[in-house]
């Protein structure tokens, strides 16, 4: 029950809001945080809105594998080829194109 | 940041992407050559979510890690730990008379002890009760104050749920005619008793959702107090494979933190609204885990003054007290090991033999979210790789 779906908001109406699932599903969801506006991704458990999605926290997470790679590097390691590898296919996923559904 | 596309779409292209898992991988490799010439020889690193075991067992990311690092199941499945005696509770009552509301997770959740010949709420539906399964406490409310019968939820989950059954008390949303079970609880408390009672564990992959309503900062304890790496983490593989090259960092390092690698969507701080709405509704109690036994202050109670939405109160029953606990499980079950990290499901006897996702004979083979049915519907450690 830590499960949570991805949503997006199609419209909210004070305490209630419609979410698209995607696939054709669309469902009603209690609005549990604040703020929440036709438009946003969200995260939804058991029918309730529990937290958004933060689209400028997509790529930040790639800094700790960032720095990890420079701490093995600084230890001898030879770790050039995989982190260009990553931030190559990481580069590739972020610039690829808007879907359909946008 | 211009948006580029779907941000759903967008996390499965990136965290699920099988080259970045597959650098990722060597990254976690060679971090485990750099211990090993450290002189570590085992890293275990516990995940507190039923969701953790699904991505780690579903995109056989066992099988990519390297053999001294082990990913072990923690007391992550609200299901699996919900006493026994509350189950029993929902059965009388279904066989009653009342309406009983659970969600699918709970329908089929076998109790110790039979009630008239039912051990689940699906056998008292069976037997002819009214019992509902619902996808969301909002659904109960509405089809409760349609009908009017007494009415009863069973009200499982931890800091995720429980927001729901807050939020509907304080809106006073729910009509009189429906009262709950309220068997919620905290994640904190479980994990300290974790990895005080297991004692091994080198890293925590800490929850994501229920980290999104009380915040990361609640697990700085882990740290903090007992030197444990720890990554609130989200649920796709990629998500998985950076926590633990983030937890074999720290470790080789010796520099054990809080890292948020679920960023796109968890703060230190949670959700203020759902953390206010739950303190309104609740008191926060020691409560029974089936299974385990008594933790301090991990559970919910309505508070007083809401006692009339609580099925124990208005209608007589009794808590499960911590004298009259004993081990809720049936025999030969060891669920309570398994959701400890102490034990495999493969290491139970009765693991798809007597006890199959069809007919679960422990709690822990029932839920989605549980360690013996996700082994069982994905075959443990067995499975092929998917992600490289
Ligand atoms: S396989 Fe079944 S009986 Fe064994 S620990 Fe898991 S749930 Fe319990």
């Amino acid at each position: 029950m830590c499960l949570g779906v991805y949503g997006k908001v199609l419209q909210v109406n004070e305490d209630l809001a419609v979410v698209d699932f995607g696939g054709g599903l669309v469902k009603e969801a209690l609005v549990g945080v604040e703020e929440v506006k036709a438009g946003d991704y969200v995260v939804v458990h058991a029918g309730v809105i529990v937290s958004r999605l933060n689209e400028n926290e997509f790529a930040e997470v790639f800094n700790h594998v960032s720095e990890a790679v420079q701490i093995l590097a600084s230890s001898g390691a030879d770790v050039a080829d995989y982190w260009q590898s990553i931030k190559t296919r990481l580069a590739e996923l972020l610039m690829q194109k808007p879907t359909p559904e946008e | 940041m211009e948006r580029r596309m779907d941000l759903r779409r967008l996390t499965k292209t990136v965290f699920r992407d099988s080259i970045l898992a597959s650098q990722l991988a060597k990254l976690i490799n060679d971090y485990w050559r750099l211990l090993r010439s450290n002189g570590v020889e085992e890293v275990k690193i516990m995940n507190f979510c039923g969701t953790h075991e699904y991505t780690s067992t579903h995109y056989g990311i066992r099988n990519i890690l390297p053999p001294g690092v082990s990913l072990v199941a923690g007391p992550g499945c609200p299901v699996c730990i919900t006493p026994s005696y509350y189950v029993e509770t929902a059965v009388g009552l279904a066989l009653e008379g009342f309406t009983v509301y659970t969600y699918g997770d709970a329908y089929r959740l076998p109790a110790v002890r039979e009630v008239k010949g039912c051990r689940s709420l699906s056998d008292a539906r069976i037997a002819g009760a009214d019992v509902r399964v619902v996808y969301s406490f909002l659904d109960a409310v509405r089809d409760a104050a349609s009908h009017g019968k007494p009415s009863v939820f069973l009200a499982v989950g931890f800091e995720t749920t429980c927001p729901a059954y807050a939020s509907a008390i304080a809106s006073e949303m729910v009509p009189s005619n429906l009262t709950l079970i309220s068997a919620g609880r905290l994640t904190p408390p479980a994990a300290r008793y974790a990895v005080e009672r297991v004692g091994t564990v080198s890293g925590v992959i800490a929850p994501g959702h229920v980290s999104t309503i009380t915040g990361a900062g609640v697990w700085r304890f882990l740290p903090e107090e007992y030197g444990i790496p720890t990554v609130v983490t989200g649920f796709e593989p990629v998500d998985v494979l950076i926590a633990v090259a983030i937890i074999l960092r720290q470790l080789a390092e010796n520099k054990p933190g809080l890292v948020v690698e679920y960023s796109r969507t968890v703060t230190i701080e949670g959700n203020q609204r759902a953390k206010k709405l739950l303190s309104q509704v609740f008191d926060v109690v020691d409560s029974a885990w089936r299974g385990i036994g008594f933790i301090e202050q991990s559970g919910y109670a309505l508070q007083e003054n809401f006692a009339r939405y609580d099925a124990v109160k208005m209608f007589g029953l009794r808590e499960p007290g911590r004298d009259g606990w004993k081990n809720d499980l049936l025999p030969g079950c060891i669920c309570g090991r398994v959701i400890l990290g102490a034990a495999k499901p493969t290491d139970c006897p009765l693991f798809m033999k007597r006890c199959t996702p069809g007919t679960p004979y422990g709690p822990c083979m029932v839920s989605a979210e549980g360690a013996c049915s996700i082994w069982a519907r994905l075959g443990g450690r067995e499975r092929l790789v998917e992600v490289v």
